[in-house]
């Protein structure tokens, strides 16, 4: 089982990732989201704090307000954000839930499949 | 019942109606009533919808075990793998395909009635009234526009209460009998039953909802109560036009729901109907187009359809790519309709495939009862395997009553041409597109 460190590490790389993409940037301009990141089998949850299209801070407890909630085991969320898992796959097979507006779904859906392509 | 909660069963019962009641849906009434008249056509229309609520309270248990929004593909990979469950995911595109251009075409069709009204558009070809409407709702769903829940609520009421509303008056209306009563047989009876399927077709898209139920019961009471409030609607409005208005005419036009408007009240009561056809297509097209293409970028994004199917509009962030892709098939199968106006045989073809997915589900129930006992089921359809197994058997055999004749021999050709297709590529393609992406020799 994934540990805290693994995801938090994960999601620092992600945040890198994303930050130094120049399509992710444009695609998330003026985008400001809080993102809960609700790991199933822990309990934990971190937020992503996305503002004007750059991930500014990963926190690790539930920050308000709730903007989009994506609730999986922490091995899925690490594979995830590690590119090693498809998240529309687990999206489907039940394996992560995602709570917010379908627009969102599909923006974070292609900043994933922009950042691991 | 708390306020909150009632207000939430309201709004997934006006949701799972939404989708299911449609412009398709109030002509499709002509093909229950051929066989059995308009005294017997609520009964077949009321079997019908017994055996949905059974089939929703599948969906239900189902739904209740695997709280996702992969819906029917979850339960079906889960009972028999995951090949029958992209066969199956497959066939629903199909469904949709052929529900969305019978809906293009009628609503085409209202369309051309509609404007006919108006000189200078009375001469406008019916196929540009298709591919208008067709065209309309991709590029709304392009820009991603969907009608706020409350919306839609809104307009899936208003839209029962004037069924009904018109049925009544055409009860009150004293209107003498339009045909003289007919004959029942079994075997029209049973096929008045399977057309009647297609009229509640939709009602279990709601199941992606389960994981944001705060309570998991609400699923699997509100689709049942769905089912209900569109027996009642359907049963009720299949039986006034029969009786108000001659099959011969209700079966020689693509529009004869506006038939029992003008019959009732002149230019009047077909205004009426021409808005009940144009709510009952927005509630249904709209959410059915993007909920479809949806699931055809999910299947490109998985990896099985080609990887072009999974483009977003990166301003609208919509699939527009699986939206275009829906768009040109049901572009290509309403003009087809249009100009061979075959319009039952699209219907058909869904409602043939939709009582087989409800056979699927009830087997599919009985599978992971016996693989799975120990699987979480915060709802159990009721009725035992007996009950279950029955409502398998019925849709099965309500599947055969859409293909028998009267039946367009099309209508099986077309099914079992893409059944057999379904099947073909679920099993082989996949795994050579996965090969192709990973970059391992083919």
């Amino acid at each position: 089982m994934a540990t805290s460190a693994e995801l938090k590490t994960a999601l620092d790389d992600f945040a890198a990732r994303a930050n130094g993409n120049a399509a992710v940037r444009k695609m998330l301009k003026e985008w400001s989201r809080n993102i809960h990141l609700d790991c199933a089998d822990t309990g934990e949850t971190y937020t992503l704090v996305v503002e004007n299209g750059r991930v500014t801070g990963i926190v690790p407890e539930a920050k308000p307000p709730k903007d989009i909630a994506i609730m999986a085991p922490t091995d899925t969320l690490v594979g995830m954000f590690r590119g090693q898992l498809n998240p529309m796959a687990e999206f489907s097979a039940g394996r992560l839930k995602f709570v917010g507006s379908a627009k969102d779904e599909m923006r974070l859906d292609a900043v994933v499949d922009i950042i691991w392509k | 019942m708390e306020l909150k909660r009632a207000l939430r069963m309201r709004a997934l019962v006006a949701s799972a109606a939404g989708l299911a009641v449609a412009s398709s849906g109030l002509v499709a009434t002509v093909q229950v009533l051929t066989p059995v008249g308009d005294r017997w056509a609520w009964l077949a229309v009321l079997i019908a919808g017994v055996l949905c609520i059974m089939a929703a309270w599948n969906f239900g248990e189902l739904a209740g075990a695997f709280p996702t929004a992969g819906g029917v593909q979850v339960y079906v990979r889960e009972a028999f793998g995951p090949t029958l469950a992209l066969t199956v995911t497959l066939m629903y595109v199909v469904l949709a395909l052929a529900a969305g251009a019978a809906e293009a075409y009628i609503f085409g069709s209202v369309l051309a009635v509609a404007f006919g009204m108006v000189p200078f558009l009375a001469h406008v070809p019916l196929v540009v009234w298709v591919v208008a409407s067709l065209t309309f709702f991709l590029l709304v769903n392009i820009r991603g526009v969907e009608l706020a829940g409350r919306v839609q609520e809104i307009l899936t009421w208003t839209m029962v209460v004037a069924m009904i509303g018109m049925a009544v008056a055409a009860f009150e209306s004293g209107h003498p009998a339009a045909q003289p009563a007919h004959r029942l047989s079994l075997p029209g009876f049973v096929q008045a039953a399977a057309y009647s399927v297609y009229l509640y077709i939709g009602f279990e898209w709601i199941t992606p909802l389960a994981e944001e139920a705060q309570d998991r019961l609400d699923l699997p009471r509100a689709m049942p109560a769905a089912v209900g409030v569109l027996a009642l609607s359907y049963g009720l409005f299949t039986t006034a036009m029969g009786r108000v208005v001659p099959l011969a005419a209700l079966r020689a036009s693509p529009t004869p729901h506006l038939l029992l408007g003008q019959a009732l009240a002149g230019q009047a009561g077909l205004w009426v109907l021409i808005a009940i056809s144009a709510l009952a297509t927005f509630t249904s097209f709209n959410a059915g187009m993007l909920g479809y293409s949806r699931i055809v970028y999910a299947m490109a994004r998985e990896g099985v359809l080609p990887r072009f199917l999974a483009k977003i509009h990166l301003t609208y962030f919509t699939p527009w790519a699986a939206l275009v892709t829906m768009f040109s098939m049901e572009l290509v199968l309403a003009v087809a309709v249009v100009y061979t106006r075959a319009f039952t045989v699209p219907i058909l073809l869904a409602a043939a495939i939709e009582a087989m997915i409800y056979a699927l589900i009830a087997a599919a129930v009985l599978r992971l009862r016996q693989t799975k006992p120990d699987l979480e089921r915060p709802f159990r359809a009721p009725g035992g395997g007996f009950a279950i197994a029955v409502t398998g058997a019925a849709f099965a055999v309500l599947a055969i009553g859409t293909l028998v004749p009267p039946s367009p021999p099309a209508v099986s050709i077309l099914l079992a041409a893409g059944l057999l297709l379904a099947f073909l590529y679920a099993r082989y393609v996949p795994p050579r597109l996965r090969n192709e992406r990973s970059g391992l020799a083919g």
